[in-house]
């Protein structure tokens, strides 16, 4: 009999389409709601949990509500409600925002994950971003086993699933008894103040012990040394190949900034950018400003880079570029702007979508060929 | 084990040695030579006037004024340097192919019927080395079973060249020249290969290597398309590690159209076990002074060989040397040749050393060479494995064939130490400094080791040792490491900026000059 904690941080992730690069700050909440853009961690965590639906020879533990209830209740997983002692469930409130519900904050998710270190669960699965991995670092250290399913924007650490479905096969073999490793993995953040400083680095906040078969969680972000001139490179060609009467819609990361600089009117480090030709229109726009510019009818393509070492094409820092985005722009106009020595640093691993949405992840999948520089280009894989 | 030591007081000899340009005065002489008698200057004019007036220095070049003596101490001294192949156990410098070059093949090359030869004697006269020419060309058809080869490229480099040459006339011939513009290569192919086909105005294709270490099939197969003008691959490539589905890759090129290039540089491993056209392939080219013996290292002296089928015979470079029952001969007569590559005929001296190495092998011998060169391979790597912080990354646990490329990543991650750091510190040692890897470093910290079939147990087991003792040292000591060489004859570290930083770039010692005014 395996007992699993179950923990969701509701509010991760919500600042992703909203172009916020994260969702620690509640100002930046309420705005990334009143825009309309809905919580999708719970959509997330769903994903994950329903892989052990058929499962037997289990307890799950987990509290009421949006930060856990729901998602078992709605994948029909029975479950035993966190209980503090006192006869009431904990509570889940601080802080309202309009048209929402209540929203919960780090104190919840702290509170919670300490109860069930307490309770000695053999595996804690929270669901959440950077800031939830530090919460959870910071509640049970690395005593307790974990499962990290991603949720959040950025997702830096390494203790992360590299998508909730591969989570929850992950979760269904450790349950089934297959043999698991439990690796220390990094947990890191980027403070959401620092993030126009191009300088600063994601910093090592702690270790999580993650459930690892060194396939199904992501690798750390490396930076790529050696990899400037093949960048410059990489910009000029791209650059050379832009057409006045496209839409380019530029994503965020060093690489493709380095191509930013050389537009008119300067884009953004970490926000999506859109050009027509090779003028910058929007700075840092939000999934639905992009949208409505798509909508206008001039054909677009875009262009995204992956995260060196773990090899994210999407669904990592850039959630703006939605499902509904690729797929109105289509996989043939992506431009993969991606130098070798950053292939190199995937160790022959595939580069990774992760979007939201399973059926735009299979969409995406196979071989692209990626330029280089105008005479030289390689052929690599996305794979789910 | 009773051989094996490595704690013998090595010391290369330091002698702080200037460059030749720093040396001599102005008025020393080596040789005086007397002037010419009065009739003759009558006749001739001085010297000078033979040179167009425009043609003439302004000045007289700043040579070094030397005598002889100073002369040979100069270059005595820095013979004693250097670490030459015979002194030490070169396993190190893998993809090279260090092995023992008989020394008796020396006696034939250095015979004054090869040294008195002159490449404009008439062909009646030079019937031996056209001969052993044209032995060699059929013992390398047999080896390959390609139906032609030509010995005229200097190198390797230069066999590709010519091999790339050959892809364009044969598409060009068939009206295809314009569409099929693209090469398909794989980053771990030697880097000639893509620089040839860049240098002769290709669109490059890159294949990675996929989980099983080898090239990803399929992404070859989403990229070949009527554009594919060829495939260029080496098997095994740098790791190693045999391409069991090569087949595949060919045919899947030659459904497209494109034509198959093997690139058999390091063929010891399959040495007269595997062929070329075996595997359908259209070409390959073979390094003459690596598996064929021929003792070299520092660009040369090489010798390349163009190999290809019945169909891409009349593209090879000219000329082949031809027998016509009475008398052997150089046939220019391939009249869709891509031309000569190079002056005169090829290396001589290396073709008569590959012809000796082959006679003496015989078949069996060869195939013995292959199959020694990859159970000394495996041995080593089964006792280097055991080192702390090495591995062997891509296919972990897979045999490799005659060399294999391993990492120092987890000794650089445990302790500072990097390859660069053991590169140097294992000349204190009395080794050669070791081969890392091609560029680009597909494996980090990388180590390329290949003990070809003529080093003894007691030479791999030295060699490893001397490896363990070093990791040894970083785990306790690595600062140690970190300042090697401490007993080379520079015992400091050389300041390598000027080989990445262009603004220090200087190939002659004027661009040096003026480097040095401008600092």
């Amino acid at each position: 009999m395996k007992k699993i904690g179950f923990l969701i941080n509701p509010v991760a992730g919500l600042g992703g389409q909203a172009g916020m690069k994260g969702s620690d700050c509640a100002g930046g909440l309420r705005i990334a709601a009143r825009l309309g853009y809905k919580k999708t961690a719970g959509t997330r965590a769903y994903e994950c949990i329903r892989q052990i639906r058929e499962e037997e020879g289990l307890r799950v533990i987990a509290p009421e509500g949006e930060m856990g209830g729901d998602v078992l209740a709605a994948a029909n997983i029975p479950y035993e409600k966190i209980r503090t002692g006192s006869p009431a469930d904990i509570e889940i409130i601080s802080g309202k925002a309009p048209g929402e519900r209540e929203v919960t904050t780090r104190e919840d998710t702290l509170r919670c994950a300490k109860i069930l270190k307490d309770q000695g669960i053999d595996l804690l699965v929270f669901c959440g971003g950077d800031g939830t991995a530090r919460d959870i670092c910071e509640a049970v250290e690395d005593h307790v086993p974990v499962l990290a399913v991603p949720a959040g924007v950025k997702m830096y650490s390494a203790c992360y699933a590299v998508s909730p479905y591969q989570a929850g096969t992950l979760l269904r073999d450790f349950i089934r008894g297959r043999q698991m490793n439990f690796d220390y993995r990094e947990v890191m953040d980027i403070d959401e103040k620092d993030l126009e400083d191009p300088s600063v680095s994601p910093v090592l906040y702690g270790f999580l012990q993650s459930l690892s078969d060194g396939i199904r969680i992501q690798k750390v972000k490396e930076v790529c040394r050696g990899d400037v001139s093949g960048r410059e490179e990489l910009a000029d060609y791209i650059i050379s190949a832009m057409e006045e009467d496209f839409l380019y819609i530029i994503c965020p990361g060093g690489t493709t900034y380095c191509l930013k600089e050389r537009l008119e009117g300067e884009g953004t480090l970490r926000g999506v950018d859109v050009a027509r030709g090779r003028k910058i229109v929007l700075k840092d726009g939000n999934e639905k400003e992009i949208f409505r510019l798509l909508e206008e009818g001039v054909p677009a393509k875009i262009i995204v880079t992956c995260l060196g070492g773990n090899g994210f094409l999407f669904g990592r820092g850039n959630q703006q570029i939605s499902p509904r985005i690729i797929r109105r722009v289509t996989k043939e106009n992506l431009i993969l702007a991606v130098t070798k020595e950053k292939l190199l640093s995937l160790r022959s691993a595939p580069m990774l979508v992760d979007t939201g949405d399973r059926e735009t992840d299979r969409y995406l999948r196979g071989y692209y060929k990626i330029g280089v520089n105008r005479q030289e280009t390689v052929l690599y894989k996305i794979d789910i | 084990m009773g051989n094996i030591r490595i704690d013998r007081d090595f010391h290369e000899a330091r002698w702080d040695e200037p460059i030749i340009m720093e040396l001599g005065n102005p008025g020393e002489r080596g040789v005086m030579i007397p002037l010419a008698s009065d009739k003759v200057r009558e006749c001739v004019g001085s010297g000078e006037d033979l040179v167009p007036e425009g043609l003439r220095r302004k000045k007289k070049p700043a040579l070094p004024e030397m005598s002889q003596m100073q002369v040979l101490r100069h270059y005595m001294r820095l013979s004693q340097e250097t670490v030459g192949t015979d002194i030490n156990i070169d396993i190190g410098l893998g993809t090279c192919t260090m092995k023992y070059s008989p020394k008796i093949n020396e006696q034939f090359v250095r015979s004054p019927e090869l040294t008195e030869l002159h490449p404009y004697q008439d062909e009646s006269t030079v019937q031996g080395i056209l001969e052993i020419m044209y032995r060699d060309q059929e013992y390398l058809k047999a080896l390959s079973g390609m139906d032609c080869v030509s010995l005229q490229p200097s190198g390797g480099s230069q066999a590709i060249f010519a091999n790339v040459q050959t892809i364009r006339a044969y598409h060009e011939a068939n009206g295809e020249g314009e569409q099929r513009d693209e090469i398909i290569t794989t980053i771990l192919s030697h880097p000639a290969n893509p620089g040839t086909a860049a240098t002769l105005g290709y669109k490059l294709i890159t294949l990675y290597p996929d989980k099983d270490g080898l090239p990803d099939l399929e992404a070859l197969k989403a990229s070949v398309s009527e554009h594919t003008a060829a495939l260029m691959i080496t098997n095994p490539e740098d790791t190693g590690i045999y391409n069991d589905r090569i087949r595949q890759f060919v045919d899947t090129v030659h459904e497209a159209g494109g034509l198959c290039v093997y690139d058999q540089a390091n063929l010891n491993g399959v040495f007269g076990i595997t062929r070329a056209r075996d595997a359908g392939f259209d070409m390959c080219h073979y390094n003459l002074h690596k598996s064929f013996s021929s003792p070299h290292g520092c660009q040369g002296p090489a010798a390349g060989a163009q190999c290809v089928s019945e169909k891409l015979k009349k593209f090879a470079a000219v000329p082949t040397v031809e027998f016509d029952g009475e008398k052997y001969y150089l046939d220019y007569n391939h009249p869709d040749s891509i031309g000569k590559l190079r002056k005169f005929y090829g290396v001589p001296a290396v073709l008569v050393r590959a012809y000796a190495y082959i006679r003496s092998l015989g078949p069996d011998g060869m195939k013995q060479v292959g199959e020694l060169s990859i159970l000394n391979n495996n041995y080593m790597l089964k006792k280097l494995l055991t080192i702390p912080g090495l591995s062997m990354p891509l296919a972990e646990g897979k045999f490799r064939m005659e060399q294999a490329r391993l990492s120092w990543e987890k000794l650089t991650k445990d302790t500072g130490v990097t390859t660069d750091d053991i590169c140097r510190r294992i000349v204190d040692y009395g080794f050669q400094d070791y081969f890392a890897s091609h560029h680009p470093r597909v494996i980090p910290e990388p180590f390329t080791p290949e003990p070809v079939e003529t080093y003894s147990k007691d030479d791999i087991d030295e060699f490893v040792e001397a490896f363990r003792s070093i990791a040894k040292e970083a785990y306790t000591n690595p600062e140690l490491v970190k300042s090697a060489p401490h007993k080379a004859a520079l015992a400091a570290q050389i300041d390598e900026s000027c080989l990445t930083e262009w603004d220090k770039f200087a190939t002659t010692w004027r661009a040096y000059k003026k480097l040095d005014d401008t600092d």
